[in-house]
């Protein structure tokens, strides 16, 4: 009964995912997108927009003494590609879309030490504040969600693990523990409630409930939401 | 822009002592657009419970014991500014990190751990005219789960202006790192990674980093903020 139902929100998710390629608005290319198609997006733009501020002389292009924020210095350094000390707009563009790369929730090395990870932590965005993706297992490393509120069922999260200092044996018998937690719940909670349960914990992170030590972080990318255990969130993006 | 003209004048009295391009940038009133915001980060759950008696921008001596903390020494400097690039006057910068081995001065944290009893923890500093604020600190090192990075937090009196954390430019922890990665905005990101530079002159390896910091607050929206100057 359960291996039947396990299949069944296999094929749910699988049509969903079906779907959801086929409402597409222009067919998924083979080959990662184009660097002209990546101009487009929205992120991409708006770091272009926000560094042309900069354009005093409206002349299309960035001299570096019109780079007045120290800060961003650095950031002229870089797109200056073949060090003219000039940022044209094809190298701004260039290199935000090289910035705005690392911000699209892909895992990127957020595994634990050991064990498949418990999930990436998504660029960052709304929804319920990044907690750690799975049950407290492995002494994974892991970054996302370190002051969270641990995922839905999750005894101890990760984190907490580590700075408890817990000893091996410890850390078995939470394992134990939080295994037998995870057989009775299921014992208690109808399909359809496990099934939202599974969505919430993916909400902490894909790979979710059973990622032995990973971490699981905020859902994908949306308006800017709060970092793991803020009240309020960064400003939103101007 | 008067205020922006007597900046110009006062700029060549001052170039013999300052190196032109710090003065150059955030040059009073010339923005037209404003400066982006730092933006702002979690507290963390140790912002110490039980300051130390000694509160002062040194983090590095408690007390004046001889003894310096274990780590690599750096002076980290800055400016508060408003996001039209004044300098925000009157408010008290504050920063707090975990010692060598990893352990913040908070009882929750150092009460089961041994604690550098030579590295104070957390520091003050009030800004003089111009919005700097200097410390001497040590580079902050990895916390478990945590990248490495300062806490850091601007108040005027009691009122918190600003909480933010700073983070070590190219360490690699940083992509794995939840609060920085909850920043979505990668320009946003650059505005908290500072770069931790060996100072040429210092025989004692010592580093310079520097953090500005930009407010959503104009200086006369600062409660008992000073009249705007003639």
């Amino acid at each position: 009964m359960r291996l039947a139902c396990a299949f069944a929100i296999l094929g749910l998710s699988l049509g969903l995912l079906a779907l959801a390629s086929a409402q597409s608005p222009r067919e998924r290319p083979e080959k990662p997108a184009a660097k002209d198609d990546k101009a487009d997006l929205p992120a991409v733009k708006r770091t272009v927009d926000r560094m042309m501020a900069f354009d005093k002389n409206k002349d299309g292009k960035l001299e570096k003494d019109e780079i007045t924020d120290r800060r961003l210095l650095r950031v002229f350094e870089r797109a200056d590609a073949d060090k003219d000390g000039v940022v044209t707009k094809e190298e701004l563009t260039a290199m935000a879309v090289r910035m705005n790369e690392d911000n699209d929730g892909r895992p990127g090395g957020f595994g634990p030490g050991d064990g498949p990870p418990g999930g990436p932590p998504g660029g960052s965005g709304d929804g319920p504040p990044g907690g750690p993706g799975g049950p407290p297992g492995g002494r994974g490393r892991f970054g996302a969600g370190a002051f969270a509120p641990p995922a839905p069922g999750q005894l101890l999260p990760p984190f907490l693990q580590e700075r408890l200092n817990l000893t091996a044996k410890q850390r078995k018998q939470l394992d134990e523990l939080q295994k037998e937690i995870d057989s009775k719940l299921e014992k208690i909670l109808t399909e359809d409630q496990k099934k939202q349960l599974k969505e919430m914990r993916r909400g902490f992170g894909p790979g979710g409930p059973r990622g032995p030590g990973g971490p699981g972080g905020p859902p994908g990318r949306g308006p800017g939401g709060p970092p793991p255990g803020d009240g309020d969130g960064p400003p939103p993006p101007r | 822009m008067h205020s922006g003209n007597s900046m110009m004048s006062r700029r060549g009295a001052l170039r013999g002592g300052l190196t032109l391009g710090a003065l150059a940038l955030f040059a009073r009133g010339v923005f037209a657009e404003e400066l982006s915001r730092t933006p702002r980060l979690t507290e963390g759950p140790f912002y110490p419970d039980k300051l130390p008696l000694d509160t002062d921008n040194d983090l590095l001596i408690v007390n004046n014991a001889i003894t310096p903390a274990v780590g690599e020494v750096t002076h980290l400097t800055g400016r508060i500014l408003s996001a039209s690039g004044e300098p925000v006057p009157g408010v008290v910068v504050e920063i707090w990190q975990v010692d060598g081995k990893g352990v913040y001065l908070h009882s929750a944290d150092s009460g089961r751990r041994q604690r550098d009893s030579n590295f104070q923890g957390f520091g003050r500093c009030e800004v003089n005219k111009k919005g700097e604020y200097r410390f001497r600190t040590v580079k902050p090192v990895p916390y478990p789960g945590r990248t490495p990075h300062i806490h850091v937090k601007v108040k005027k009196g009691d009122r918190e202006l600003l909480c933010t954390q700073l983070f070590v430019n190219g360490h690699p922890q940083n992509a794995r790192d939840g609060v920085f990665r909850g920043i979505r905005d990668p320009l946003d990101r650059e505005l908290v990674l500072v770069d931790f530079k060996p100072i040429k002159e210092s025989r004692l390896g010592e580093l310079a980093a520097q953090f500005d910091i930009v407010l959503g607050v104009t200086p006369s929206d600062a409660p008992d903020a000073p009249r705007r100057r003639r």
